[in-house]
């Protein structure tokens, strides 16, 4: 790669390279992204990497393992470029026919694409699937065209093309107006206006100033920013470089977490190649702006995504939050004026460059502007990562792109915003999505967390889970959530256990109160939410383990009860076998006796039976 | 200021304070439990939360938001209440209960807390966790089953005293205090105990021996280092509990807090003692004043009046001190007499003297009212105006305004804590740097921005290539200079390269230093005793002199040189003038007598001009003075020594009257901190038969007809405040004595010896120094003080010369110098570079001044055994 030397430089070369690249050519997308990665994406991509060149096609077809698809519940895709050819489930033995049929012949191969799960109708083209359809990508867009290890990919679609107009164009005032004017809203949760975040920081007097990456996504389940490391490192790059410039910063960090090995390997080698070309250093394309940009490893600690906790870390202190204010804006990492963003927000800094902040603003809600990725997961049929403009319902992302829920289920919630979210219940899915809905009904946006909940889930184990999770992830400073997580925890284990009592969902309310306004972060204030939402909505789920002992949603095992019906009964001691604590007896070929007293609820005769004798309530 | 309105009512506060600040200020009270003045706001316990608008929706902690124009803050309101009252629950749900048997009962926050919210019932339970009590420790016993986790001992521990010896383990609910799997290895502060608002750390000291609502408080100066600290003695029936910080900067240093029971000390002489038949036997008051003053008389009448010869001590009071010198120079009329600060501290009074000029001081006039006890009749005006090296020398509190601080020679804590502590507070500053020359690692390398390790007594030669290089620059003085040409032409054949090689600190370090230097705003120079107990301990006082001259801005707050003065009244022993050329405010005497090792040099050759009695007010001649062996030849030439001490110390063993006094509160006085500030001893505890200096002194004066001050040290120190213009503003507690003065400073750049040679060819280097936990002997004698840390000497050495000699850590080592041998334990200390060894001076067995002839550094052989 050359070292860009001017702006003019940058263009040329962007021109040659665009001019060498040809549009027709065939091109195999195999998805290495976080879905398809643990089901053989390596694998697939080596199938076609043998079979192309057994069959002469080295050099013909271009072969590429780039980031997520997006559609991860059919891991691995696999997307066949110029005609959008999206294959699912793919394998390796599926290879040799791909190659004949579509790469050689231009034919289908019926059997890998996409059939919907309800209606079973089928479709080859990405632009079909149900899927995409609602989708608007802006963050994920490149991510299935290009080759994450390539700058010459980025650069053939327009990368680097903000950053030049921003350093030649743009005043560090102008690029702050834009980002302020695309009414942009931080992605990692807090929804705070990027703009008017980095307009605190650039008016703070300071020679030394710094840039932040927030990759420290932690919520269970949740992988967008993941994708987009691992997918598009670039244009994680690009925008904090234009952060940089805007705030006049020198120095970036990205902090991500050790658990994403792919994500720092692909943000490194990103640097190196930036450094290389001369978009990182010193007199960036002779404006004679200097940045660079390091990467700090979090050891995956869930706080170390709360901005004063991670910036602590940075520093090598325990990563515990500090008293704001100062605003890490004001006084951040190492006690500089510091812009810290979410990964998905730097990645739309670009785009808004490039595209103009009217594009932008013209895209979502009033007040929430753009699009969100979202992790969507739980009981619906296609689970995946989904770009949607601010404002798509819930109804839409679940049942349109989500696919539904499985025929003999019922939609119970969803839960947005990672642990620290709310789960939203049915009357709401006509509830357009941005950061103040979700809000106004209990969750959060968070960094786009959805998980959906059907029948099968019970509310109550669900909020125990979520403050389990945020109970082992209190880093233990404010006394709201490292005692207030413990005791919530506590109760719902009594709930759960068949001890609760009516009095212990005020205990929870107010307990909920406290720690929501005074705890020190917003790990503390926003953990309430799984316990205030599931009792808002679900009081009655609660009542049921309460005053019932009853768990509907057959969850809560403490609560279970086993019997066996002695009409259905056969005798067969299928049951009497698998029991582990002989809590069945009965002779042969007679109903069964189970004792209360000494079954475990462990529910092994429950499988066990072939007759359905055992019933469960 | 900053208008606002707090619970309605509207105020004025100072600006860039928290809210909780300026409640305090107004008598507001917020509850908290985390908040400290000593800290910054941690921000953990929430307990301060109050409204305010504007700002967010949630309520905000008061010690952590800061006072804005036009705010509305609510202190107290109904949901305010609902949030405390649950959060003490939560704090409470896992708090041992164990008050009755709780040290901290009584004085407790969480206990005042509690009763202030009304906590009525904890409806809250979860699982306890385990206890895991330290009772292992020394002096500090922790419990974190009390613990409210609110971090204030780690803060303390981390940003104040910069020991980093406690931490939180695990997170979250599990989230526990500890030190690590081991017991604390720290440096003994004790500054945990008194920040922690609960009984989670708990003085082994005080322990089941008191309640806290049982003592009698009293806020005494601390009678250990020159530092100048105060705290609160709590006495209880007449003995002392415990030495308590708990005011708003709570750090003590280990001596301070745990030292006191050396007035408890089983070795405390309790009567006088007198030699007969070779022997030193016990006898009254009377008769041994008698006797002293019988032989006092008759010495003087054989031999004249200067055949006595004085030696004033660094512990004792001014007061003391004042009446030892009007002893000698209005009884006696001489002024043979000296003070053991000879040795160090005066050494670089001399050197600064010479670039800065002597003290003189103009513009004050005595105030005909009566000023109160302790205070110096001298108002400042603003005409008043000092010149001379008085003048140059820092005051602790000023240090953290400095921009540059260059150390060298000093392992800053052992010398003096609080100096430790300033440069902590310094180091917060952005713009701070510390540059650290000192011949081994120390502390303050970790903080330094600039670390030089230099051979053993080469410091002086890297204070030349340092000036060299400024003058290379051709960097102008601040302060008005002379003598510049002759100085440049004193280090015109001196080359950085040269220095670079004899010091064995690189050039470009050196560069670095001088340009850090140059472009400082308010530079400050730290040197230790250490430098100064060198046997050209003036010349290095000098060297730096003159580097502040060219560098220095006296005019900035905090750029000042900071000598360190060890004990705490070195300083003032030399200001009320026991020192033969000087009276008291440095006025120059007549006929000035011989300095102190003149006068060991003449008594051990028994020169016929030697003085026929040494008269020493404490102080263990042969254990702090370089060469013991010609020390001791010396004083068994004494045909009669007259010792006031609290210990028999090897000196006193070999005195003819050995007269008992009170140490500690035992005594009302003043002292001199190092940094020029009066401290005041009130006397708290009883004597017990013995007596205070003053009282001693002026027996056996007034048993010889003299006539000197008396009534009680109050009256004293009118008398000598009245002969003290120097001491014009001077008052106990938060005084800035010649702060207010108007300065005058000039200066002469005088040219100094660049000769560093250490003579011998003996292998390894041994300096003779400061342990953290002792100050000098004081705190050898009590098993339960400073002793339960560091119980004996121990020669420190580089792992790889013990190996080298086949040593290992607490094997017996064989030092031999040319003037003696020890036998010492040795530790293995890796701070310590290849070559040198360090022996703590505390101690009297092994006598670590043995083996010196003339300077703290010595050349030595080292083999098992």
């Amino acid at each position: 790669m050359p070292k860009f030397e001017s702006v003019d430089h940058l263009q040329q070369y962007r021109r040659q390279l665009q001019a060498s690249r040809d549009p027709n050519q065939p091109q195999v997308l195999v998805c290495s992204g976080p879905g398809c990665l643990p089901m053989g994406s390596i694998e697939v991509a080596a199938a076609f990497r043998e079979e192309l060149g057994k069959n002469g096609l080295n050099g013909k077809v271009l072969l590429k393992e780039c980031g997520c698809q997006g559609l991860c519940a059919r891991a691995v895709k696999v997307l066949i470029r110029p005609q959008e050819i999206a294959y699912q489930e793919v394998t390796p033995e599926d290879v040799p026919e791909i190659v004949e049929a579509t790469l050689k012949n231009g034919q289908l191969v019926e059997r890998l694409i996409y059939e919907h799960p309800l209606t079973q109708e089928k479709a080859a083209f990405k632009a079909d699937i149900p899927f995409y359809k609602g989708q608007m990508p802006i963050v994920l867009r490149k991510l299935d065209i290009i080759d994450p290890q390539s700058l010459d990919d980025y650069l053939a679609l327009g990368g680097y093309r903000a950053l030049r107009k921003a350093l030649t164009g743009m005043s560090p005032d102008e690029v702050i107006d834009a980002v302020e004017q695309s009414g942009l809203r931080g992605r990692g949760g807090g929804g705070f206006p990027t703009g008017r975040k980095w307009r605190v920081c650039q008016e703070a007097l300071s020679d030394i100033k710094f840039i932040i990456c927030n990759g420290d996504e932690g919520d269970p389940g949740a992988f967008m920013d993941r994708a987009v490391m691992e997918g598009d490192p670039h244009a994680v790059l690009e925008g904090m470089i234009i952060g940089g410039y805007a705030i006049g910063a020198k120095q970036g960090y990205i902090y991500v977490r050790h658990e994403y090995p792919l994500a720092v390997t692909h943000l490194n080698k990103a640097i190196d190649q930036a450094r290389e070309c001369g978009f990182l250093g010193k007199n960036i394309l002779r404006s004679g702006f200097d940045f660079d940009i390091k990467i700090s490893r979090g050891a995956g600690a869930f706080v170390c995504g709360e901005e004063t906790a991670l910036i602590a870390s940075i520093e090598g202190y325990i990563g515990e939050p500090t008293p704001r204010p100062p605003y890490p804006a004001e006084s951040g990492l190492f006690d500089y004026p510091t812009i810290i963003n979410n990964v998905e927000t730097w990645a739309n800094i670009p785009e808004i460059i490039n595209m103009g902040a009217e594009w932008f603003a013209a895209i979502g809600t009033e007040n929430s502007k753009g699009t969100k990725v979202f992790s969507l997961v739980g009981a619906v049929n296609q689970t995946g990562l989904v770009e949607v403009p601010m404002g798509t319902t819930l109804r839409q992302i679940v049942f349109e792109l989500g696919g539904g829920l499985r025929p003999d289920r019922q939609f119970k919630a969803v839960q947005t915003g990672g642990p620290s979210g709310g789960c939203i219940p049915e009357q709401f899915l006509d509830l357009p999505v941005d950061y103040d809905s979700l809000q106004s009904v209990g969750s959060i946006m968070g960094s786009g967390g959805m998980i959906v909940m059907d029948n099968t889930s019970c509310t109550v184990d669900v909020a125990r889970y979520f403050i389990s999770f945020l109970h082992d992830e209190s880093c233990g400073k404010c006394t709201p959530c490292r005692e207030g997580t413990k005791h919530l925890l506590h109760i719902l284990d009594e709930i759960i256990a068949g001890r609760g009592e009516e009095e212990h969902l005020t205990l929870m309310e107010e307990l909920c109160d406290t720690m929501a306004s005074s705890s020190i972060c917003g790990l503390g204030m926003s953990a309430p939410n799984p316990v205030r939402s599931t009792i808002k909505y679900f009081r009655d789920e609660y009542l049921a383990h309460i005053r019932d002992k009853k768990c509907h949603a057959l969850v809560c095992r403490p609560l279970l009860k086993y019997t066996i019906d002695p009409e259905t009964c056969t005798g067969c001691l299928a049951c009497v076998r698998e029991c582990p604590v002989g809590a069945i007896t009965g002779k042969k070929k007679l109903p069964q006796d189970l004792d209360q007293e000494l079954c475990v609820k462990c529910g092994l005769c429950y499988e066990a039976c072939q007759f359905e004798a055992v019933k469960v309530e | 200021m900053v208008n606002l309105t707090i619970d309605g009512r509207a105020v004025q506060t100072k600006k860039g304070q928290t809210i909780l600040e300026a409640c305090d200020d107004l008598g507001i009270f917020v509850p908290r439990l985390c908040y400290h003045p000593a800290l910054k706001p941690i921000g953990a316990c929430r307990i301060c939360v109050v409204e305010v608008k504007p700002g967010p929706p949630r309520p905000l902690p008061a010690c952590a938001t800061y006072v804005a124009e036009g705010q509305e803050v609510v202190t107290a309101s109904p949901k305010l209440d609902v949030i405390r009252l649950e959060l003490m629950k939560l704090v409470l749900i896992n708090h041992a209960l164990e008050c009755p048997v709780c040290d901290k009962g009584g004085e407790c926050e969480l206990q005042d807390l509690t009763h202030a919210i009304g906590v009525p019932e904890v409806d809250l339970a979860a699982v306890k966790l385990p206890p895991n009590q330290d009772y292992e420790s020394q002096l500090v016993e922790r419990h974190p089953d009390r613990c409210v986790t609110c971090g204030r001992c780690i803060h303390i521990c981390r940003d104040r005293v910069g020991a980093m010896a406690i931490n939180f383990t695990l997170r979250g609910y599990f989230t526990e205090l500890t030190s690590g799997a081991v017991p604390l290895d720290c440096e003994f502060c004790g500054s945990c105990i008194d920040i922690c608002p609960v009984g989670a750390l708990i003085n082994k000291q005080f322990k089941y021996r008191s309640r806290a609502w049982e003592v009698t408080k009293t806020e005494m100066a601390c009678p250990f280092c020159g530092g100048g600290c105060t705290y609160e003695l709590h006495v209880k029936d007449g003995k002392v509990m415990r030495v308590f910080n708990g005011g708003d900067k709570v750090v003590l240093c280990g001596r301070g807090r745990f030292g006191w029971p050396v007035v408890e000390a089983p070795d405390r002489l309790k009567t006088p003692l007198i030699r007969q038949d070779g022997q030193l036997q016990e006898a009254t008051w009377d008769e041994a004043l008698d006797l002293v003053a019988a032989k006092f008389r008759q010495i003087t009448e054989a031999a004249g009046l200067g055949a006595i010869y004085g030696v004033g001590s660094p512990r004792a009071t001014n007061e003391a001190n004042y009446l030892f010198q009007k002893f000698f120079r209005q009884g006696l009329g001489t002024n043979n007499l000296d003070n053991p600060g000879r040795y160090t501290y005066i050494r670089a009074l001399q050197g600064l003297a010479a670039v800065f000029g002597p003290a003189q001081v103009s513009g004050v006039e005595l105030d005909p009212s009566r000023p109160p006890a302790f205070t110096s009749p001298y108002p400042v005006t603003d005409d008043a105006k000092g010149k001379g090296f008085p003048f140059v020398l820092g005051k602790i509190d000023d240090l953290p305004k400095a921009d540059v601080v260059l150390v060298v020679g000093a392992d800053v804590t052992p010398e003096l804590p609080p100096l430790g502590w300033a440069l902590l507070e310094a180091r917060e500053r952005d713009a701070f740097k510390l540059i650290v020359a000192n011949n081994r690692r120390t502390k303050f390398d970790r903080y330094a921005d600039l670390s030089m390790r230099c051979q053993p007594g080469t410091e002086r030669l890297l204070v030349a290539g340092i000036i060299k290089a400024l003058l290379a620059a051709e960097v102008t003085p601040a302060i008005r200079a002379s003598g510049v040409e002759e100085f440049k032409e004193s280090l015109k054949k001196l080359t950085l390269k040269d220095v670079a090689k004899k010091t064995g600190v690189e050039e470009a370090a050196i560069k670095a230093a001088a340009d850090l230097l140059a472009q400082a705003l308010a530079p400050a120079i730290i040197f230790g005793a250490e430098l100064l107990a060198q046997d050209k301990g003036q010349e290095n006082a000098l060297a730096l002199a003159d580097l502040f001259l060219l560098v220095g801005k006296p005019g900035a707050p905090g750029s000042a040189l900071y000598p360190v003065a060890e004990k705490n009244n070195t300083r003032g022993v030399c200001e009320v003038g026991v020192l033969p050329d000087f009276g008291p405010g440095f006025a120059p005497v007549d006929k000035p007598g011989a300095a102190l090792p003149e006068v060991l040099a003449l008594l051990e050759k028994g020169d016929a001009a030697a003085p026929q009695s040494l008269y020493l007010l404490g102080g263990d001649l042969l254990r702090f003075a370089p060469n013991h062996k010609q020390v001791e030849k010396a004083l068994k030439k004494v045909p009669f020594i007259v010792v006031q001490d609290a210990f028999l110390t090897e000196t006193a063993k070999l005195a003819h009257v050995v007269l008992p006094v009170a140490v500690h509160a035992e005594q009302e006085g003043t002292f001199i901190s190092s940094d020029g500030t009066l401290g005041y001893l009130p006397r708290a505890l009883s004597a017990n038969g013995v007596k205070p200096d003053c009282l001693i002194i002026h027996e056996i004066a007034s048993r010889m007809g003299y006539s000197i001050p008396t009534g009680g040290p109050a009256n004293i120190f009118k008398d000598l405040a009245k002969a003290m213009p120097l001491w014009a503003g001077l008052a106990p507690k938060g005084s800035e004595p010649r702060a207010d003065f108007g300065k005058d400073l000039s200066g002469q750049l005088v040219p100094f010896d660049l000769d560093v040679s250490l003579p011998g060819r003996r292998p390894l280097t041994l300096l003779v120094g400061k342990s953290l936990q002792h100050s000098g002997s004081f705190t050898t004698h009590h098993p339960c003080g400073a002793l339960t840390v560091t119980p004996r000497a121990e020669l420190g050495m580089n792992p790889d010369d013990a190996q080298g000699l086949g040593l290992t850590e607490g094997d017996a080592a064989k030092v031999t110098s040319s003037q003696g041998e020890i036998s010492v334990p040795i530790t293995l200390n890796p701070d310590l570079p290849p070559g040198l060894v360090f022996l703590p001076e505390h101690f009297a067995d092994p006598a670590a001044n043995a083996l010196t002839l003339n300077s703290n550094l010595v050349r030595v052989t080292i083999s098992k055994g």
